[in-house]
């Protein structure tokens, strides 16, 4: 039933979200790896509540899960049914609840609604979408990145239901739930799926390349790798006409261009790209990608759109007795660029070095020219930096999926990227852990010492945060 | 017999879509925010008022038509049907129209316009004042007191009530402002002498233009565009002040706190008015 007012977690600006109450819950998915391998011994994958509350007893600790109902969905990116975009002017339908997860398991192809409103420490599965009505209806598989769009949700598709391409984009009802098929009208050269965003304010979306299901699903593949085989393009499409406009190639050495991050101000026409590893030097690169009439035209007359590499991050030599095979005979550590987030007030760009252990804090005010402000190490293949609450312990595994309050004071982040690439870069085990940094308002980050969650039993992946995070929301006023 | 009570309720309901933030002038707001102009807000209105006005005139034709054509009885229950199942099947199904798009342009937006009043039953909230003045004033002068008669004998139950109502004099009291507006409705009822007085004085060309006994009949092309013309003249009106002031002074915050839930509210008077009309 609608509500008689806004739901309160909706804002209609970014500036007015970074107002909202700091979280009191972060919710993570959390995979089972014995699920994944031969031990036979799995177990389901979980969503995990965990409390944010500083002056909460169990602050930093687990509080609740829910399981899932079959084995080896491999959740892994989630989303919730709602968010601020239910103000747009277009479609409004803000009396609409923020209060569905809709939580995909990337390799099951299942999608799980997991209703936290009852009681938000034990959210409950209310529905599951089997893998064979999205096969049927949209034509896509391996569910990803979820958007809660202004008039349906929005969900990425890695590719098809053979495990080849194109990936795309399928979009969900929000208010049944029902799959209603493919997003795209027209492709035009796109093939190769992962990510994708918007900008609101000038009708456009952005899609980016990794690979299909059959180049990830079983790791890295070198060969494909060094065949420059993974996705080096952005694109961007008509949001209106659900029409490709324009390919932005970054070059084939740059392998894998995976997070996007549009500016959430909705009149800024710009946003960042991360892209994990270059063939050239192993290093990492942000892209800017921006409107530039003088670049072609857009067939929507929007005109021309342009990207370009504003930040790079060289790889770390290491002896090879320290590196997983697969690195070896490059005796160097790529940073391994997986997960990139941007504060709400667009001016601080969050960058996760998975393989040297590093989190990044870049001032972005000016996109073109990004300051280096802050950098936190943690875990990484070589260094494998302990965290200052228990400072003996190496830790495996490095930053990856980092999310950002809505005030944009605090950065949660986890280790584990996917089962199989886990088990490639971090081949001695992956032990996860969940750690929180405080940020400070005029540059720079601290880990939080009293924050540091560990399970033996699960890897941790993406966070949402109660309420709404960084990366959870679309604005349609400025 | 004059009435005015139909204009100034067909006025009434266009400032009340107005006021509703999904008809039109958060639109206008927001592309004066994308734009950093409030010259864009301003822009923005007078196609939404005509998309507005589209998506009236098409219920106001059909509703005309069959005013001119049909026994009225049979009609209240038709109407009646209608707005109790559009509301019912909105109170189960609150859905909205599922437009992509910020870069509008005139065309866009009176085809949006239009497309969200007729997927809010806009149109459908004037049947009861348009039925309701034609049952008032539908019969010659002559007749009045035969179409009384006759209506009474349909009346059943509100008989009495409606009894008491023809007391009062030169006071019919219509389904809308029994079904949604009882509160403004005394209010209203307090000045008809004062207008009944003007209808003889200064409004004598509007009374030249539309004879009294049918001035608030819509069953001729004259009349109908004229309900169109007033009620999206309330629309313009109230949607440009309320844009207006939330560009310039109030600012988005407000979107928080003052978005009641017109919609369902709305929902609910369907299906009241739905009912009364079957009782007037």
């Amino acid at each position: 039933m609608a509500l008689w007012k806004p739901d309160p977690t909706f804002y209609p600006s970014p500036k007015l979200a970074m107002q909202a109450p700091p979280e009191k819950l972060a919710y993570v998915v959390a995979l089972e790896p014995n699920a994944y391998n031969d031990s036979g011994k799995g177990r389901p994958d979980v969503l995990m509540v965990v409390d944010t509350d500083p002056d909460s007893p169990s602050y930093g600790q687990q509080v609740g899960q829910v399981e899932m109902p079959n084995l080896g969905d491999e959740l892994h990116h989630f989303g919730w049914n709602a968010c601020s975009s239910a103000l747009c002017p277009y479609a409004p339908h803000p009396h609409i609840e923020r209060r569905y997860l809709v939580v995909p398991g990337i390799r099951s192809s299942r999608i799980h609604i997991i209703d936290i409103k009852p009681d938000p420490r034990n959210p409950q599965i209310v529905k599951t979408i089997e893998p064979e009505e999205i096969f049927a209806r949209t034509n896509y598989s391996r569910p990803h990145t979820i958007h809660c769009g202004p008039e349906g949700i929005y969900v990425s598709a890695l590719g098809s239901p053979e495990g080849d391409g194109p990936g795309g984009i399928f979009l969900l009802d929000h208010f049944s739930f029902e799959v209603l098929g493919q997003w795209e009208m027209d492709r035009g050269p796109q093939y190769l799926h992962y990510d994708f965003w918007w900008h609101l304010g000038y009708d456009t979306m952005v899609s980016s390349e990794w690979g299909t299901p059959k180049m990830v699903e079983n790791g890295v593949q070198p060969d494909v790798l060094l065949n420059s085989g993974y996705g080096h393009h952005l694109h961007i499409w008509d949001l209106r006409k659900r029409r490709h406009v324009q390919s932005l190639d970054i070059g084939a050495e740059h392998q894998m261009a995976l997070e996007l991050r549009a500016a959430h101000d909705p009149t800024k026409a710009y946003g960042f790209m991360g892209v994990v590893v270059s063939l050239k030097d192993l290093s990492g690169s942000i892209w800017l990608w921006h409107r530039d009439n003088s670049n072609g035209s857009g067939k929507n007359g929007n005109g021309g759109w342009s990207i370009q590499k504003v930040i790079e991050i060289p790889a770390e030599p290491a002896e090879p007795e320290n590196l997983p095979p697969i690195l070896q005979g490059f005796k160097a550590v790529p940073p391994l660029i997986t997960d990139i987030n941007l504060s709400l007030d667009d001016r601080w760009l969050y960058v996760s070095c998975w393989a040297t252990g590093e989190l990044r804090q870049y001032d972005v005010s000016d996109p073109f020219n990004p300051k280096l402000t802050g950098s936190v190490h943690l875990g990484g293949i070589v260094r494998q930096t302990p965290h200052p609450k228990n400072p003996n312990e190496p830790l495996s595994g490095g930053p990856q999926m980092v999310e950002v309050s809505r005030d944009g004071k605090r950065i949660y982040f986890t280790n584990s990227l996917y089962y199989s690439w886990d088990e490639q870069f971090y081949h001695n085990g992956l032990k996860t852990w969940m750690v929180k940094v405080d940020a400070d308002p005029n540059g720079g980050m601290t880990l939080d010492e009293n924050f540091f969650l560990e399970s033996a039993d699960y890897r941790m992946h993406q966070i949402r945060l109660e309420g709404g995070d960084a990366s959870s929301d679309s604005y349609c006023y400025p | 017999m004059t009435n005015y009570w139909p204009w100034l309720l067909l006025f009434l309901m266009g400032a009340y879509h107005g006021i509703n933030p999904g008809m039109g002038w958060l639109f206008a707001v927001s592309l004066g925010l994308q734009e950093k102009r409030w010259q864009a807000v301003l822009k923005a209105l007078p196609p939404i008022a005509i998309g507005h006005a589209l998506s009236i005139t098409v219920v106001v034709a059909v509703a005309g038509l069959a005013l001119a054509n049909l026994p009225l009885f049979p009609l209240r229950v038709v109407v009646a049907a209608l707005l109790c199942g559009f509301g019912i099947y909105r109170l189960f199904r609150s859905r909205h129209p599922s437009w992509v798009g910020m870069r509008v342009g005139f065309r866009d937006l009176v085809l949006w316009s239009f497309v969200m009043a007729s997927a809010h039953g806009a149109g459908l909230m004037l049947l009861p004042i348009l039925l309701g003045a034609s049952h008032n004033g539908h019969p010659a002068p002559s007749t009045t007191n035969m179409g009384h008669q006759h209506q009474m004998h349909n009346m059943g139950p509100m008989h009495d009530m409606s009894h008491m109502d023809h007391a009062m004099p030169m006071n019919h009291v219509m389904p809308m402002q029994q079904g949604m507006q009882a509160g403004s409705m005394a209010e209203m009822n307090h000045p008809d002498p004062m207008q009944h007085m003007g209808a003889g004085g200064h409004m004598e060309h509007l009374s030249h233009l539309l004879t009294p006994s049918q001035m608030a009949t819509f069953n001729s092309p004259a009349r109908c565009l004229a309900a169109v013309v007033v009620h999206t003249l309330g629309h313009l009106l109230v949607s440009g002040i309320v844009a207006l002031i939330v560009y310039k002074k109030l600012g988005l915050a407000i979107l928080r706190q003052a978005w009641f839930n017109l919609d369902l509210l709305w929902t609910i008077a369907l299906i009241i008015t739905g009912i009364f009309i079957l009782f007037v």
